[in-house]
């Protein structure tokens, strides 16, 4: 077989050369992120720390290339074809984390629903929200109140209901990051578990607790709530059940018989972590168990 | 909601093959694979499916219900006919 002509890319990246090649596995996906900018290379490194690294080759739609162009700008490639074009590299970061997760929990085998998840103790917390209620808020105040850091985006659970981590880096507006005294870099703000001096929880750990948060209200209380409203929660708001929905109703179910399930209200996010601590963190749990 | 054909003395059930059912902390939880429907029932509602085996009518439920919950039968009764319809609509039951 002769080939008359070879396919071409939607960009010609030519001569670059690409000094960095970072390669994860990340929810059993391999990723390979590629920049010719060494000081991304360094944050990219920090930023996706947590997730095992690999040598494997990655999908071409799992291949993120960086690249400075001759007319100044830096581009950020997906499977050669542009997703976002900016000015400063390190202006890509929440770009280029935005397309790494929305694969990630798509083409996550394990069931993955949209939820923070923290840790403390022997308890692991789940927020299941859709985007823009306060979830990456939420759990950023916890990981600043002692909490242990599962993920701000998806509650990953295999087969037997334990959790599977999904440590990827928070992306904090510019509110939540007023409201949380952090620096802000500009819309978005990445930031590590590390980096809001908490650590992210290793090994399997089952839900203990369900808690369904509605932030605007004038106090904090927690009210405990019928363990079966969890299963219309947990699969309104899973990414990938359409899969496997049997098995995603089955895990569902488990974990709802399994939790308390519980109503937040709260007024503030920090106050919000620091009462959850307080309620439902070890020595005073056992006393509320409903 | 669709009026029951049949009325109060239809035989309520049995469950469709293919449906799924879990309880959760005593409220039952129904998946059915073929439309991917899933329902939350409440604590009545639950009480209702558990004698939806194709053994009773509307009118004998809601007898066992009223006696279970100490009211009178002609009270539960259009409570009794809106789930059952709520469950055929659904495709939870098998059809006939």
């Amino acid at each position: 077989m002769k080939i008359q002509q070879r396919a071409s890319c939607g960009y010609d990246l030519g001569d670059i050369q690409m000094t960095v090649d970072e390669r994860h596995r990340i929810l059993g996906t391999d990723y390979r992120v590629r920049s010719d900018d060494r000081a991304l290379g360094a944050r990219v490194r920090d930023l996706f720390a947590s997730f095992e690294k690999t040598r494997n080759a990655a999908r071409a739609a799992n291949t993120i290339q960086i690249a400075a162009f001759p007319d100044g700008t830096h581009r950020l490639l997906r499977d050669c074809y542009r997703v976002t074009v900016q000015g400063p590299a390190v202006q890509l970061l929440p770009a280029l984390v935005s397309t790494i997760n929305r694969t990630a929990v798509e083409e996550s085998p394990e069931l993955a629903i949209h939820a923070g998840v923290v840790t403390i103790g022997d308890y692991t917390i789940a927020f299941p929200s859709a985007s823009g209620n306060g979830k990456t808020t939420l759990t950023a105040a916890c990981l600043l109140s002692g909490f242990s850091y599962i993920s701000d985006e998806a509650l990953v659970l295999d087969d037997s209901g334990s959790v599977i981590p999904y440590p990827k880096p928070l992306a904090l507006s510019k509110w939540s990051c007023e409201t949380l005294g952090i620096a802000a870099e500009g819309e978005e703000t990445l930031v590590t578990a590390a980096d809001l001096g908490a650590v992210v929880a290793q090994g399997a750990n089952q839900v203990t607790d369900v808690v369904v948060a509605e932030f605007g209200h004038p106090g904090e209380e927690l009210v405990p709530l019928p363990k079966s409203e969890t299963v219309p929660v947990l699969l309104g708001l899973a990414f990938n059940h359409f899969k496997d929905p049997a098995r995603a109703f089955r895990i569902a179910t488990d974990v709802a018989s399994s939790t308390r399930v519980w109503n937040l209200k709260y007024s503030h996010p920090l106050r919000a972590a620091l009462y959850l601590r307080d309620r439902l963190g070890p020595g005073v749990a056992s006393s509320l168990a409903v | 909601m669709l009026p029951v054909m049949g009325g109060r003395s239809q035989r309520v059930g049995p469950p469709a093959p293919q449906v799924v059912e879990t309880e959760v902390d005593g409220d039952v939880c129904l998946y059915d694979p073929t439309s991917e429907r899933v329902a939350v029932l409440n604590a009545t509602a639950s009480d209702v499916w558990r004698l939806a085996d194709g053994t009773f009518t509307i009118s004998e439920i809601s007898e066992l219900l009223a006696s279970s919950y100490g009211t009178q039968p002609t009270s539960i009764a259009p409570d009794v006919e809106a789930v059952v319809s709520e469950f055929i609509e659904a495709g939870f039951l098998a059809q006939e």
